[in-house]
């Protein structure tokens, strides 16, 4: 655990984790609430150490004053029952490196903006406490190198999703709103659910050895598994036919919608498609059915935008196509291409949703 | 707006401005009252859902009726305010030009806005109260003074009294000692 990889690891998701409690448990404990100042400091903190690691990560992955660190990172074992194991790894490679740092960076930077763009808004401290959650959430899907530790940060990033949709849980309509995507989130993360018991059964747990052993997987297994993690990525990035959430999420802060639908939460499901690859590689159904849903999804956004009227659906639907197109470039094998759209796609709609009110 | 009262006898110029001003500068004066008395019903609420439709307005989200009146962020910035209009007309020529204008008259009347008259060739300023003008009799106060406007509006989120800000003038009018006990009973009051 004194391997500085092991420490950077932990902190990029436990920093963030860290002051989230802090403030949380001020929330619940003090007799009043924390001062809009005391949560900035704190969360901030936690996403600065967040990225900081995060930087320190890509300098090993880098191999900077060291040799260069690739591959699984061991932190025991999460879980262990008799023989069954669910090991604690954290995988460090091109794909998560990126994402883990892209992830922390935009987390703070907005964090950064709602200090004044909520300034005296009643749910101020709210806010900074899902952000911080999210951000653990992110990091831990980013750096996962076991698909339950995945889930859990799937989960994590679905949840504060759903309670930022509702931030304004006084009035109805973002209550229905964020209903409707919690639901939309459960239906499709079953999918992720049972893949990863699915693979508990085919294969060693680890996304990194299912990796290595994918072409050990019958045509059968492979397909349904691709399938099981396609739905879940369909969901978590609503593609046809799960798209009617992401409209109705608009009901929440700006910031977080920026956040969460214009740059990180939306490519997480394109994100989970590029870790299991090897098994989505091994099954060409599954990846056509992919190509089909994307750029079904990329044709049925474009035509939408052309006759949206209010700022933010058509901002959603603009989205909402070029995730299609990502989709369809992912399951077409160009992985690289994908991974280089999806940053540079979450970089230019962070900014036109941030810039959407005025 | 500038006016000159010499050379417009027949008090056209004044009826035309007074028809763009007085309606203008209420509206603007009561939007920030009505979006203060009730935010959520006049003005538009918070301005963190906002979402601009169609370049004509804002809603709420995805779908909601489109909002009026300001955000809540404007209106805790600025205190809403009665206009107050000051003319440099004889209250004989207000009264002939509001009698016409009836917006002007209306918003004067019911005292939607305040109208002062200054008499051209006197200075004499006169108030309109309760359906005429009365002479305006200055009732001196005294303001607190402070150095630096952040002096006075930081310690509370309230709107506050007015107050002399020393920085913001000529050092020739305020003199180096002049308001010192007051800056001590404007300490005491607070």
């Amino acid at each position: 655990m004194s391997d500085p990889v092991h420490v950077a690891l932990a902190l990029a998701i436990l920093a963030p984790f860290t002051s989230v409690a802090v403030v949380g448990l001020l929330m619940l404990l003090g007799n009043r609430r924390p001062s809009e100042e005391t949560a900035v400091r704190l969360v901030t903190v936690g996403l600065l150490v967040s990225v900081l690691a995060g930087v320190a990560v890509l300098g090993a992955f880098w191999g900077v004053a060291r040799a260069a660190v690739e591959g699984d990172i061991e932190f025991g074992d999460w879980l262990r029952i008799g023989d069954f194991v669910i090991p604690a790894v954290l995988r460090v490679d091109g794909i998560s490196v990126t994402i883990s740092l892209f992830a922390s960076v935009l987390t703070a930077l907005i964090a950064r903006f709602s200090r004044t763009y909520l300034h005296k808004e009643p749910g101020f401290v709210r806010f900074f406490v899902l952000l911080g959650l999210f951000a653990t959430g992110t990091q831990l899907v980013a750096l996962a190198g076991a698909l339950e530790l995945f889930f859990a940060g799937w989960e994590i990033i679905g949840i504060s999703s759903a309670f930022f949709i509702g931030f304004f849980h006084e009035r109805t309509e973002p209550v229905r709103s964020s209903i409707r995507a919690f639901a939309t989130y459960r239906f499709s993360d079953a999918g992720l659910l049972i893949a990863t018991v699915a693979t508990l059964e085919f294969l060693a747990p680890r996304v990194s050895r299912s990796s290595t052993r994918a072409g050990t997987l019958e045509p059968f297994q492979a397909t349904v598994l691709a399938l099981l993690f396609l739905v879940s990525a369909m969901g978590k990035s609503a593609q046809l036919p799960f798209s009617g959430w992401l409209p109705r999420a608009m009901e929440g802060p700006t910031p977080s919608s920026a956040l969460f639908y214009g740059a990180v939460s939306i490519h997480a499901g394109l994100f989970l498609l590029l870790r299991v690859w090897p098994v989505l590689e091994v099954s060409p159904a599954a990846r056509a059915i992919g190509v089909v849903v994307g750029l079904s999804t990329a044709v049925y956004a474009a035509l939408v935008v052309r006759v949206h009227t209010d700022a933010k659906g058509a901002l959603a639907h603009a989205t909402l196509a070029q995730v299609g197109l990502i989709l369809a470039e992912i399951c077409m094998g160009w992985t690289t291409l994908a991974l280089t759209h999806l940053v540079c796609h979450a970089l230019l709609r962070l900014g036109q949703y941030l810039k959407a009110p005025t | 707006v500038s006016y000159d009262p010499a050379v417009d006898t027949n008090h056209g110029v004044l009826e035309r401005i007074l028809a763009a001003v007085g309606p203008v500068g209420a509206g603007i004066s009561l939007e920030y009252y009505f979006s203060a008395v009730d935010n959520e019903t006049f003005g538009c609420g918070t301005k963190l859902p906002h979402n601009v439709t169609g370049l004509i307005g804002v809603m709420n989200g995805h779908q909601s009726d489109l909002r009026t009146g300001l955000p809540l962020q404007m209106v805790e910035l600025h205190e809403p305010m009665r206009l107050l209009l000051i003319v440099d007309a004889t209250p004989d020529a207000l009264l002939a030009v509001a009698g016409r204008q009836a917006e002007v008259a209306e918003l004067v009347v019911n005292a939607w806005v305040q109208l002062v008259s200054v008499h051209p060739t006197t200075g004499a300023m006169a108030v309109f109260e309760r359906g005429a003008f009365v002479p305006y009799e200055p009732n001196p106060t005294l303001l607190p003074v402070v150095d630096r406007s952040p002096e006075w509006h930081m310690c509370t989120r309230q709107h506050v009294t007015p107050a002399l800000v020393r920085s913001a003038l000529p050092a020739s009018a305020v003199g180096q000692r002049q308001h010192l006990e007051v800056v001590e009973a404007g300490v005491a009051l607070r």
